[in-house]
């Protein structure tokens, strides 16, 4: 068996990492990046380092299939087009990946910040770490937490470090990414959205609550089943799903 | 209904696999000796097959040749040849021997042989038909020679007769 890799969970507020005895280890971001390296380095953890960002700093777009990109030159300028348009995103800025589809299905596409994750890996490679790749949480948790079984279309909703994070799901995969901030009032809080969601699925039964974190009062759903006895928060049930 | 689950992760850094190199690198020899191989096998059945074809095509300039020495004289040819030496093996002299009247008086005109059939035609002249019909006596007479003689007409004429006798030649 390969050496495992050490995962780190950053948000806007923190970096997190899960420490082998269930513990979790929580450094301000970005300005103590030094010093997680080299309290990483004591603890022995393996070289290899997986970065999991928030759902909240990354973009999301799910685009239609669009016959007239045959190419994947052509399709990624559609999906870069799509991005400046639609979230005022960049190429300089940040770093686009496409889920490549299959014929006919909708195209999912990310785009990561550069800059946050660029001080990270420079600050960590300094300390002998290699980091190999970066992701959002929506991979990991939908991983662990989606079963087969689900009957479609679904959403699936989870805690972050810094708010909310809402996936529908549907038979072609991932129908729409919706990230709530914690604290926004409005139309973009929490209760109005929640109230939205209900209105778009036909029965409850359909929305789901993953991961350790408490359900929002707000939020008529399923709660999956919460793991041992350890303290409830979002940076565990995200680090433990990518174990 | 399984939905599909997209995931597009920012890969920083390209993990080598040595295991993976040294088996596409295997895969690739091995398919360059393949097809070595199998050009080596192209060209020796292409000599193979060349030889062959020389081989049959000599076989067939061979079996040609006698054949076309077989019709070289043509029937009509053959058949003078044939009558030509049945003419050489017959004895001439004996029959010209024997045709010879007894006196003077017979005088022979015509003579008609077929060798192949044997047949013997004679037209000569007589002072009367006695005489003639001796002849043909006499000729009957000769049976080493001649065979089934026979006096087949009399003409009288100018003071002679014109007398015809067909007989058969023997071996």
């Amino acid at each position: 068996m390969r050496s495992r890799t050490t995962s780190i969970y950053v948000s806007e507020r923190a970096c997190c990492v899960l420490l082998p005895g269930g513990r979790i280890h929580r450094a301000p971001h970005p300005a103590d990046c030094d010093t997680f390296g080299g309290f990483l380095r004591e603890q022995g953890a393996p070289r290899r380092i997986h970065l999991v960002l928030s759902a909240l700093q990354c973009r999301f777009l799910v685009l239609p299939w669009v016959s007239s990109c045959g190419t994947a030159a052509a399709m990624r300028a559609y999906v870069t087009e799509s991005f400046a348009e639609n979230e005022s995103v960049i190429g300089d800025t940040h770093r686009i990946e496409i889920d490549w589809p299959r014929h006919g299905h909708p195209v999912f596409a990310v785009a990561y910040p550069r800059e946050p994750v660029e001080t990270l890996a420079e600050s960590l490679r300094r300390h002998g770490f290699n980091v190999l790749g970066v992701e959002s949480s929506v991979g990991p948790m939908l991983a662990r937490h989606v079963l087969a079984s689900h009957e479609v279309p679904a959403l699936f909703a989870y805690a972050e470090e810094d708010g909310v994070t809402g996936v529908t799901l549907d038979a072609a995969g991932i129908a729409a990414v919706e990230t709530l901030y914690e604290g926004s009032t409005g139309l973009a809080g929490f209760d109005a959205w929640a109230s939205r969601k209900r209105f778009a699925f036909s029965e409850d039964g359909r929305m789901h609550w993953l991961g350790d974190a408490p359900m929002p009062s707000g939020y008529r759903g399923i709660r999956s089943e919460p793991e041992g006895d350890a303290a409830v928060s979002a940076a565990r049930a995200i680090l433990e799903a990518c174990q | 209904m399984s939905p599909y689950l997209n995931r597009a992760p920012w890969r920083l850094t390209v993990r080598h696999r040595p295991g993976l190199y040294a088996a596409m690198l295997t895969a690739a020899l091995c398919t360059a000796g393949l097809l070595a191989a199998q050009h080596r096998m192209d060209v020796d059945r292409q000599q193979l097959q060349w030889r062959v074809e020389m081989l049959a095509r000599r076989r067939v300039a061979l079996e040609r040749v006698p054949q076309a020495a077989a019709q070289v004289l043509p029937e009509a040819t053959l058949r003078m040849v044939r009558g030509q030496l049945r003419l050489l093996n017959r004895d001439w002299s004996a029959l010209s021997s024997a045709l010879l009247p007894g006196d003077t008086t017979v005088r022979l005109l015509v003579l008609d042989v077929d060798p192949s059939k044997g047949a013997v035609t004679l037209t000569g002249r007589a002072p009367d038909a006695a005489t003639a019909n001796r002849y043909a006596r006499l000729l009957s007479g000769r049976t080493g020679v001649l065979r089934d003689v026979r006096l087949l007409g009399i003409a009288r004429d100018a003071g002679s007769v014109q007398f015809e006798v067909d007989a058969r030649w023997s071996e």
